[in-house]
């Protein structure tokens, strides 16, 4: 026994160094993987370790709840289901729809553009993928997403780790006889919220309000009472913009077919399935106009082979078509018109010609940019092949096995549109913009970009048990090869990672683990390209310690902890800082001479200073766990977590301007990060009736340490010390008021601002620095930063007999949002030309003699038509808390009794209804009308659907 | 067994074999990158990292490649001469509400630096360059040299002392590099625009026109040494006290030597170009005599390529790129359905930016004689009063205006450049739309698209001198001077003695001369004119107004504008620390540099 111990410890140990090939031992090995597969495994890299053996925090859902959520978008049913994974609903136009997440909150500065989120990195079946890969899976293909968030989880991932992993493994087959199973779902689909602008009245009224005040206010209305009759009573032109260009709602069907099957030597699993979604424009499908749609086609079939007892084989193929049409007109641009457009510029059609409206000033007319201009579409295919081989290496001793896995994938994309355009008039004349009415014409399908991905990885491993001791051990070498399109510098990108674990575990009691990753990557100098990542952590299985093995009450309870470093190669510098530690010049503008005819000398230019000591940022990670089950129904987790992040590439603000360059970069930055992930369940039966409630929050705070900013006056000015994308600016106080100006328009005293001259009714703001201007100098944090601090769900199911019903909430705290800048067309009312939505209605006004008089209670500052400076500008104002709780999902079902089933030849047959996103509880969109998700352009999605799935 | 063993061995050994390439992390083949051994290994690739130089060093104050930091308008937009365009534009809010702020200039101060380092990068490493000559070798240094003192010189204007800077830094040097002396500025720009002159040539091969020539170097010494002895730098105290650093914004002194180095300076770019083909156009009069083809000599002079007066312009092809410059200039609405070129419909930001009536007062008519335009608060006089007043004008305001209602004086006969075509309407009810709106750099343009800033006009030089020596008391010198700039522009002799008068005289030529030149906005703040607070830089703008008959709206329509009131429009902010330009508070917090007062 002692000695086979040291043996095996001696063997781990040669394992790790990789020369362990002829070392003979006698135990018998591990179960065969067929059968460890159906143990309860914690997903992750290299080993197979069953959950309770799990030194790592990790959030896992199956494929099966995620179908829950009807959406195209696999990363649309992420809400609430991963403790620590904040989800952020984005635009809801079929096939832009990516939702925004993230892990464990923000732990670099290096992904501030994005509002800290899709720092993550994604691996499918253990490779490395993209969001273009992982947004359009569907959820019948997937076995388990989860998320990788610890050292312990992340140890083998070296430069790819320190934001977090999605690990996704797709469905494998189960030995059995054959089944087949069939799903299929349709819906509608409408906008969770649309802010409309007033209407022709309403923003007539308010117009006048704005060019008085303009005015020096004095009553100078641009609209005549009789105009404003005319709004009021239908003979004015009042066009409701989203009215015709939107309808009520738009349809979704998916549906899916699986087989699944096979014996000890082949097992196969393949799906096959289609999807289908259209836009909410009010459009038809013809060879001239066309809704925005999408179609998906994605086939999956994932075989597993055994041969002669040695070799285990694997061929996953993953193939997907996704077509995209749309309107020949950016959407972007669509949704901005149609907050930007006021109602009453002109009727849809010139009453003169019948021709489409069109001025210079408002040249788009909405309806006829979905109409008029053609269609886009996009053509886009996506194949990922792994082929792996393992080798059972138990004649040469028992436990020890080599495995090869080779992944192709490749990604392009091909565009072809038919495009059109349309004459603009306004009052029987051309209107401005010179378009003419173009027939439709196509073009030829042109390329819209490709990726390519090889991978390799080769893996040692050996896995036994020693009466109560049991090692699993594995040692891997992985290589990365991807190509897009891209920059000369930015189209390849190779990393080679040496990586390995071993997880040691004693009597089911105590379990200890090693990982380490040796990671290369491709963009760093010659003789700093490499470095080492290694964790350590353990966990303690009290509720299999004697004292607590026959508790009634607490049937699991273990502590986990683990420690380790990860890194990053990703920044905001350009190419994220690859190949900088080379100096070069780039293209960079022309410079013309000539005398009798004029040449254009290109020009080059010094680009980032060069760095020779650029290398990733690291993370050193701690966690603290536990989890513990009560009675067998009630279960609690909790995890605590620390992350320190140094030298994260960042400007060199610090260095002076006489330098005479401020793209210096260098690996300055420090950030903490730390949180905490709670959750909770219950579950029960009662006879017939079944019920579980459960609920999670994880909470995330981090601080900048240090980000060599540029210094700053006062300390209150500082971002250093502050959370990542706080937000900043003044702190309002008020709006001015008539009795603070003399009667020649001056102010009477107090601070003045320095952003223009203020009038009665603009927004007043604290002197913090007391010098009696206000300016840059007094902007300070305000509000919290963009990404939540905290993300919390909570949801129930119960079932009674056939009947299942279940419903899941999902909210965010601690959370802001400058909506002047999220929404500006919503917010700033008729600058730059531009509408009036009902957040303007209560502004500052003060018109006696009109009845106009809403000094007391305004809600927002008086009104212009001129660009303000001095209200149009961040401030706590505008800065709005963006807390929400949302219903995500909710579901009623019925599953027939199997006698009735039985009688139709099927083994399972169950209908149900869902809503996706019905309900929605925000003071933002109470107040300003402003969906706190997404807050512009197309909106957010939810979806009344029903549903079948048979088994066959 | 054995077979299997094999079997296996050739997959790891494969496996191997695809992984073990060494070179697997080097850097990937690329292209089109370019290393500095690579820049200076060939003539080709430092020729094009020359021309960047010159395009970064020439762009100072013009919207080109980040020149300023005010972006969408023009220093015509607060500087008197124009109403701000757009109101959202960054030069409204800097002019009309609150003045420059350090957060807030018309120059961008980092990009001084970045653009001499990139001029002592060349310098530095152009010897490496091995298929390049001695001689251009020499060139190109002296043409660095003289980059680096035009935008010294730039900074001079606008900053006062500013650091010296003689080297690319490396990041291991000592960058705590204090703001010189104004002194010690000057004598820096001296120092580098002599050593231009000695090592340029005297003129390019024909495609190479538009680098510096001697001529340019001697240019940026004179309009230097102009700026050091007008008063707001030659004098004993500074605008406002900046206590222990009075020295970097003010002599101490006033001396007279300033305006005799200054009339050296200035005759010797004269000298130079009259040796070099180079002088002011005037194809008509003699000394004293009105030129009677003013329009065409002035028009040309400002904006045809390549004329004989301007010694170094800006030059751009706008069709071959889309540069933000010409947006701000071009002043035709004329597009491809409606007879002139595409590149013409950028023409918008232009829309709000025309003359203010204090401006167009500054104009002479035809006969010399000043023009009767109403005072705010005159009873309306009906439009065929402002039609034939405008065609009074002088010619100098025909080549670079157009009056509503009436085609582009600057492109006769061209149906491009008539009213009905480029106008953008009148003013009714707001403003912006001037008393009348720029064509200047258009003459007899057309369609072109090459335009040309002029950097060096040889009239600034005539002005200087006629400054210069009435500030000495030789009038005589001063009205000759003088003269040859206003009888070019068709005008009869100006005869004033009395030097407060003249000084006025030569200042008012300066306004009409370079109306749009960008320089009224430092040209008033180095006079210390009186009345920059009174509807020059601060203060209270005109601009006319028009009134449609009733029932009609069409701008272009002549017979439908009834009349017009001269009223009053804008009144921008002015304070005296706006005297200099602020240095950014990002810069001041690194805690090296002394801002300028009041900011």
């Amino acid at each position: 026994m002692t000695n086979q111990y040291i043996k095996s410890t001696v063997l781990s140990a040669c394992l790790l160094l990789g020369t362990a090939m002829n070392i003979a031992a006698q135990n018998k090995s591990l179960r065969d993987s067929a059968a460890r597969d159906t143990a309860r495994i914690e997903p992750g890299r290299l080993l197979n370790i069953k959950k309770i053996n799990s030194t790592a925090a990790v959030s896992s859902v199956s494929g099966e709840a995620l179908y829950q959520t009807p959406t195209m978008n696999l990363t649309n049913t992420l809400y609430g289901r991963l403790n620590g994974l904040s989800v952020n609903l984005g635009s809801g136009e079929p096939g832009y729809d990516n939702a925004a997440l993230g892990i464990r909150g923000v732990g670099s500065l290096s992904s501030t553009s994005a509002g800290g989120y899709n720092t993550y990195k994604v691996f499918v079946d253990g490779f490395e993928t993209n969001l273009n890969y992982l947004a359009y899976l569907s959820a019948a293909e997937i076995e388990s997403i989860s998320i990788l968030k610890d050292a312990a989880a992340l140890a083998t991932f070296g430069m790819r780790g320190a934001n977090g992993v999605i690990y996704v493994l797709t469905k494998r087959g189960k030995v059995g006889k054959p089944t087949i199973s069939f799903q299929a779902r349709t819906g509608i689909q409408k906008a969770i919220n649309i802010n409309k602008p007033l209407d022709a009245f309403g923003y007539a009224s308010l117009y006048n309000q704005a060019i008085s005040n303009d005015k020096g206010r004095v009553w100078s209305p641009l609209y005549s009472p009789a105009q404003l009759q005319g709004y009021r009573n239908g003979t004015g032109t009042n066009v409701d913009w989203f009215d015709k260009v939107l309808k009520n709602h738009a349809p979704y069907t998916d549906g899916d077919l699986s087989f699944t099957g096979g014996d000890d030597n082949a097992r196969y699993n393949i799906v096959m399935d289609y999807a289908n979604q259209q836009a909410l424009y009010n459009v038809k499908q013809t060879d001239a106009t066309s809704n925005s749609t999408v179609k998906r086609y994605n086939l999956r079939s994932n075989l597993d082979f055994k041969m002669f007892d040695i070799f285990e084989a694997k061929v996953d193929l993953g193939a997907r078509i996704e077509d995209r049409k749309a309107p020949n007109y950016s959407g972007a641009n669509l949704w901005q018109n149609l907050s930007r457009y006021p109602s009453n510029i002109y009727p849809v059609r010139d009453g003169a010609t019948g021709n489409y409206s069109g001025t210079s000033l408002f040249p788009d007319n909405p309806v006829a940019s979905i109409n008029s201009l053609g269609w886009f579409s996009s053509h886009r295919r996506i194949l990922q092949g792994n082929f792996t081989l393992k080798e059972r290496l138990d004649e040469l001793t028992p436990g020890l096995y080599l495995s090869q896995a080779y992944s192709f994938n490749s990604y392009s994309q091909s565009n072809y549109s038919k495009t059109a355009d349309y004459a603009r008039f306004f009052n029987g004349q051309p209107g401005g913009p010179t378009n003419v009415l173009t027939p439709l014409r196509a073009t030829g399908m042109i390329p819209g970009g490709q990726e390519d991905w090889k991978q390799l990885m080769g893996t040692i491993g050996y896995e036994r048990s020693f009466g109560k001791h049991q090692i699993l051990s594995a040692l891997n070498y992985h290589q990365s090869d991807f190509k897009s399109d891209g920059g000369a510098d930015a189209y390849i990108y190779r990393y080679q990672n040496i990586s390995g674990r071993a997880n040691y575990s004693y009597d089911n009691r105590y379990v200890a683990e090693l990982g380490f990753s040796y990671f290369g990557a491709d963009g760093y100098a010659p003789g700093n390209r490499w470095g080492f990542y290694p964790a350590i952590s353990a966990s303690w299985i009290v509720s299999n310690e004697e004292f607590l093995k026959d508790s009634k009450s607490i049937s699991l309870l273990k502590l986990r902890a683990s420690a380790g470093k990860t890194g990053s190669m990703d920044s905001e510098t350009q190419n994220s800082g690859r190949f900088l530690y080379q100096q070069y010049y780039n293209n960079s503008g022309t410079f013309y001479t000539g005398n009798s005819s004029i040449t254009g000398n290109s020009g080059l230019n010094q680009n980032i200073l060069a760095n020779p000591d650029i290398f990733a940022e690291q993370s050193l990670k701690y966690n603290f766990g536990a989890e513990v089950t009560f009675f067998k129904k009630l279960s609690l987790s909790a995890d605590v977590f620390l992350d320190k992040r140094s030298g994260i590439l960042t400007r060199d603000n610090t260095i002076t301007g006489i330098y005479g360059t401020i793209n210096s970069f260098a690996n300055l930055g420090k950030v903490t990060n730390k949180g905490f992930e709670l959750s909770a369940n219950f579950s029960d039966k009662k006879g017939d009736f079944g019920y579980g409630i459960w609920g999670q929050v994880a909470y995330n705070k981090n601080r900048i340490d240090y980000f060599a900013e540029i210094p700053q006056p006062y300390e209150y000015n500082q971002q250093t010390g502050r959370s990542i994308a706080q937000n900043y600016g003044l702190v309002s106080k008020g709006f001015y008021q008539l009795e603070d100006f003399n009667a020649n328009g001056t102010l009477k005293g107090g601070p003045v601002p320095a952003f223009g001259l203020v009038q009665p009714g603009d927004l007043k703001y604290q002197d913090l620095n007391g010098d009696n201007i206000i300016d840059e100098k007094d902007i300070t944090s305000v509000g919290k930063s963009l990404f939540p601090e905290m993300t919390y769900s909570f949801g129930a199911n119960f079932s009674y007999k056939g009947f299942d019903l279940s419903a899941l909430f999902q909210g965010i705290g601690s959370s802001s949002v400058n909506i002047l800048s999220a929404a500006p067309n919503q917010i700033q009312a008729f600058v730059g030309n531009g509408n009036v939505f009902p957040v303007a209605q209560n502004a500052w006004a003060y018109y006696p003699d009109q009845g106009i008089d809403t000094r007391a209670t305004a809600n927002y500052p008086r009104l212009t038509t001129a660009a303000n400076n001095n209200n149009y500008r961040a401030s706590d104002f505008w800065v709005k808390s963006r807390d929400f709780l949302r219903l995500r999902n909710v579901e009623l079902g019925y599953t027939f009794s199997p006698a009735f089933v039985k009688k139709l030849s099927l083994s399972n047959l169950r209908f149900y209804v869902n809503a996706v996103n019905p309900l929605t509880w925000s003071r933002l969109e109470k107040d300003y009308g402003l969906d706190p998700e997404t807050l512009s352009a197309y909106p957010g999605i939810k979806s009344f659907n029903t549903g079948l799935s048979v088994t066959f | 067994m054995k077979k299997i063993i094999y079997f296996i061995s050739a997959i790891i050994g494969a496996t191997g074999l695809y992984s073990c390439q060494k070179e697997f992390l080097e850097k990937p083949e690329t292209t089109g990158n370019t290393t500095i051994e690579t820049v200076f290994a060939s003539s080709v690739e430092a020729t094009k990292a020359l021309a960047n130089a010159y395009r970064t060093s020439l762009c100072q104050g013009l919207f080109d490649n980040g020149g300023t930091n005010i972006g969408n308008g023009t220093l015509s937009g607060i500087s008197g001469e124009a109403m701000p365009g757009e109101s959202w534009a960054d030069i409204y809010a800097a002019y009309s509400l609150a003045g420059l702020t350090s957060e807030r200039s018309t120059d961008n101060f980092a990009n001084n630096f970045v653009a001499i380092r990139r001029n002592y990068i060349i310098s530095e490493n152009i010897d490496k360059v091995p298929d390049m000559d001695g001689a251009t070798k020499g060139y190109v240094k002296a043409e660095m040299a003289g980059l680096t003192a035009y935008r010294y010189m730039g900074m001079f204007i606008r900053y006062g002392g500013v650091p010296i800077v003689n080297k690319t830094f490396i990041s291991s040097d000592d960058l705590a590099i204090p703001r010189a002396t104004l002194q010690a500025t000057l004598d820096n720009i001296i120092q580098l625009s002599d050593a231009a002159y000695a090592g340029l040539p005297d003129s390019w091969p024909d495609k190479s026109v538009g680098r510096l020539t001697k001529g340019a170097a001697l240019a940026i010494k004179a309009r230097a040494l102009q700026y050091a002895a007008r008063p707001l730098f030659n004098s004993a105290t500074p605008y406002l006290s900046l206590g222990a650093n009075n020295n970097m914004i003010c002599f101490g002194n006033v001396s007279q030597q300033r305006w005799t180095d200054a009339v050296t300076a200035n005759e010797a770019v004269i000298a130079w170009g009259k040796s070099h083909a180079t002088d002011i156009i005037n194809t008509g009069g003699g000394a004293n005599t009105p030129n009677p083809n003013a329009l065409d000599d002035y028009g040309t002079a400002t904006s045809i390529p390549n004329n004989k007066e301007v010694l170094l312009a800006y030059k751009l092809d706008n069709n071959a790129n889309n540069v933000k410059m010409f947006k701000f200039y071009i002043p035709v609405r004329g597009s491809s359905g409606r007879g002139g070129t595409d590149i013409n419909n950028e023409r918008y930001l232009t829309d709000n930016a025309g003359m203010i009536t204090n401006f167009l007062r500054i104009y002479y008519k035809a006969d010399g004689t000043d023009q009767n335009w109403p005072k705010v608060g005159d009873a309306a006089r009906p439009y065929t009063d402002y039609n034939t007043r405008m065609q009074q004008m002088e010619p100098r305001f025909k080549a670079d205006n157009y009056a509503h209602g009436i085609d582009a004086w600057n492109n006769p006969g061209n149906s491009v450049w008539s009213y009905d075509n480029i106008n953008s309407g009148v003013n009714i009810s707001g403003s912006g739309k001037g008393d009348a709106q720029s064509t200047k750099f258009y003459y007899k343009a057309g369609t072109r698209s090459w335009f040309e800033w002029p950097l060096f006009r040889m009239s600034e030089f005539y002005l200087n001198l006629a400054e210069a020596y009435n500030e000495l008391g030789n009038t005589a010198k001063a009205l000759q001077n003088l003269n040859i700039v206003h009888n070019r522009a068709g005008l009869p002799s100006i005869t004033e003695s009395d030097q407060s008068a003249l000084r006025l005289l030569i200042q008012r030529e300066w306004s009409i001369e370079f109306y749009k030149e960008n320089r009224r906005y430092f040209d008033v703040k180095h006079w210390k004119r009186s009345d920059i607070a009174s509807g020059v830089i601060g203060g209270q703008y005109e601009e006319f107004r028009f009134t449609f008959a009733p029932g009609k709206s069409n701008p272009a329509i002549t017979a439908d504008i009834l009349s017009y009131t001269n009223n009053n429009t804008l009144s921008p902010y002015w304070n005296a620390k706006m005297y200099l330009e602020p240095i950014p508070l990002s810069e001041i917090n690194k805690r090296i540099l002394v801002q300028n007062p009041g900011y």
